[in-house]
C-alpha cells in the first residue's frame, strides 16, 4: 500500500531534480538565443548595419529602436498585429524609418493564413510596394478594390486587408510615439 | 534471427502509424513537408529510444498500480529535457523543429511503447525496438508528407516541381487532405499484407 507512493514520490522527486538542474544550465543560453533571434529578424527588415538595439515597452506596445554606428537612431521596429485575417490574428513586425515614418519592410511574426494562398502576404514581392510609404505621403491604405492602392493577394483579399489593418496600425503606433 | 525481428517489426508488420495506428496527432499535424516530416521522426525516435532504455532498467521496480503515472512522468521529464538543451545550445535545430519537441508528448506510440515493450522486456531488446519503431515512424511520415507535399504545393523538399504547369491542389496541405491520404496509406499497406499472405 506504501510501496506504490513511495516509488511515485521518489520518481516525480528525480525528475523534478532533473529538471531543476536542466533549467539553470540553459536559462541564460535560451535567452541570449532569444535575443540573438531578434536582432537577426530585425537585421531582415532594415537595410543598414544594426549596431544596437533598444527595446522600449510602452502600455502594451513593444517598440525596437534601432541604432547603426555612432549612435544614430535609424529606425523602429514596431510589434503590430491585425485579428481581420482569414485565419485570425496576424502578428507583424514592421520596421519604420526614424527620419521620415517610411516603411522599410516587415516580416511576419504570427500567422494562420492558409499556406499557399494567403500566405502570400509574407512575400517579398507583395511586400516590397509598401517600402517607402507612410500614412501621410499620398499612398491610399486600402486594396484597389476598395479604391486605394495597394495591389492584394490574388484570390487573398481577406489577406491583404488583414496585413493593411496590421501595417496601418503599426505606423499609428509609431507616428504616436515618436512623431506625435 | 530474434534481434533483427525486434528491430524490422516496426517497419512494416507493426508500423506504429499504419498498422498500430498510434500517433495520429503529431504525425498529421507535422507532415505539410517532406523535411518537416523526416525532422519529427527522427526526433520522436531519439525520444522514444531513451524513453524505452530508461523504462526497460526501471520497470522492474515500479509497482503495477502507478505504471502508467511512473511512465508519464519519465517521457514527459525527457521531451522537456531534450527540449530545454535544443533552446539553449543549437538554435538551428530549433528553428527547424522547436515546434515538434512538445508535440512528441502526446504521441501515443511513446507510452505505448514503454507499456507494451520496453517494460516487459530486455535493455537490448527494447533498444532495437525503439530503432525499428522509429524508423518506421519517420518512414511514414516520409512518404505521408511527401504526398502532401507534391500534391498541395507542388513541390518536394522545396523545390519546385511543376513550375506553373499542375497548379497544386490546396486541400492536401490541410487536414483533410492529411486524413484522407492518411487513410489511403494504411488500405495501402493492409492490401499489401493480404497480398503478402501475412496471417494478421
Amino acid at each position: 500500500m506504501i510501496r506504490p507512493v513511495v516509488v511515485l514520490s521518489l520518481i516525480c522527486l528525480v525528475a523534478s531534480a532533473l529538471l531543476a538542474g536542466v533549467n539553470v544550465v540553459t536559462t541564460e543560453p535560451i535567452a541570449a538565443a532569444k535575443k540573438q533571434q531578434t536582432l537577426t529578424a530585425l537585421q531582415e527588415i532594415f537595410p543598414f548595419d544594426i549596431q544596437k538595439v533598444n527595446p522600449v515597452h510602452d502600455n502594451d506596445a513593444v517598440y525596437y529602436e534601432v541604432f547603426s554606428e555612432k549612435d544614430t537612431l535609424r529606425g523602429v521596429a514596431v510589434e503590430t498585429f491585425t485579428e481581420k485575417g482569414y485565419g485570425g490574428r496576424i502578428a507583424v513586425l514592421v520596421g519604420i524609418s526614424r527620419g521620415n515614418g517610411t516603411i522599410y519592410d516587415y516580416t511576419i511574426i504570427e500567422t494562420k493564413e492558409t499556406p499557399g494562398l494567403g500566405i502570400k502576404i509574407a512575400d517579398s514581392e507583395f511586400r516590397s510596394q509598401f517600402a517607402g510609404k507612410s500614412l501621410s505621403n499620398g499612398f491610399r491604405w486600402n486594396v484597389k478594390k476598395d479604391g486605394g492602392d495597394v495591389d492584394a493577394v490574388t484570390a487573398a483579399t481577406i489577406s491583404s486587408r488583414a496585413i493593411i489593418d496590421a501595417l496601418t496600425r503599426g505606423l499609428s503606433l509609431f507616428e504616436k510615439k515618436y512623431h506625435g | 534471427m530474434g534481434a533483427y525481428h525486434e528491430f524490422a517489426k516496426g517497419i512494416i508488420k507493426e508500423n506504429p502509424v499504419l498498422r498500430l495506428l498510434l500517433g495520429f496527432c503529431p504525425t498529421l499535424a507535422v507532415t505539410t513537408t517532406a523535411i518537416n516530416g523526416i525532422g519529427m521522426g527522427l526526433a520522436t525516435m531519439f525520444v522514444l529510444l531513451g524513453s524505452n532504455i530508461v523504462i526497460s532498467l526501471i520497470a522492474r521496480f515500479i509497482p503495477d498500480k502507478v505504471r502508467i503515472p511512473s511512465y508519464i512522468v519519465v517521457i514527459a521529464t525527457f521531451v522537456t529535457i531534450v527540449d530545454l538543451l535544443i533552446q539553449a545550445f543549437s538554435p538551428e535545430l530549433n528553428k527547424a523543429l522547436g515546434i515538434f519537441i512538445p508535440l512528441i508528448v502526446v504521441n501515443c506510440i511513446i507510452l505505448g511503447r514503454a507499456e507494451a515493450y520496453a517494460s516487459k522486456n530486455s535493455l537490448a531488446f527494447s533498444i532495437l525496438d525503439a530503432l525499428g519503431m522509429g524508423c518506421g515512424f519517420t518512414l511514414a511520415l516520409l512518404i505521408l508528407a511527401s504526398i502532401r507535399e507534391i500534391l498541395g504545393n507542388g513541390t518536394i523538399f522545396g523545390i519546385s516541381l511543376f513550375a506553373d504547369a499542375f497548379p497544386p491542389i490546396l486541400v492536401f496541405v490541410l487536414p483533410p487532405g492529411a486524413f484522407l491520404t492518411l487513410g489511403v496509406m494504411i488500405a495501402g499497406v493492409v492490401a499489401l499484407e493480404k497480398k503478402m499472405g501475412a496471417t494478421k
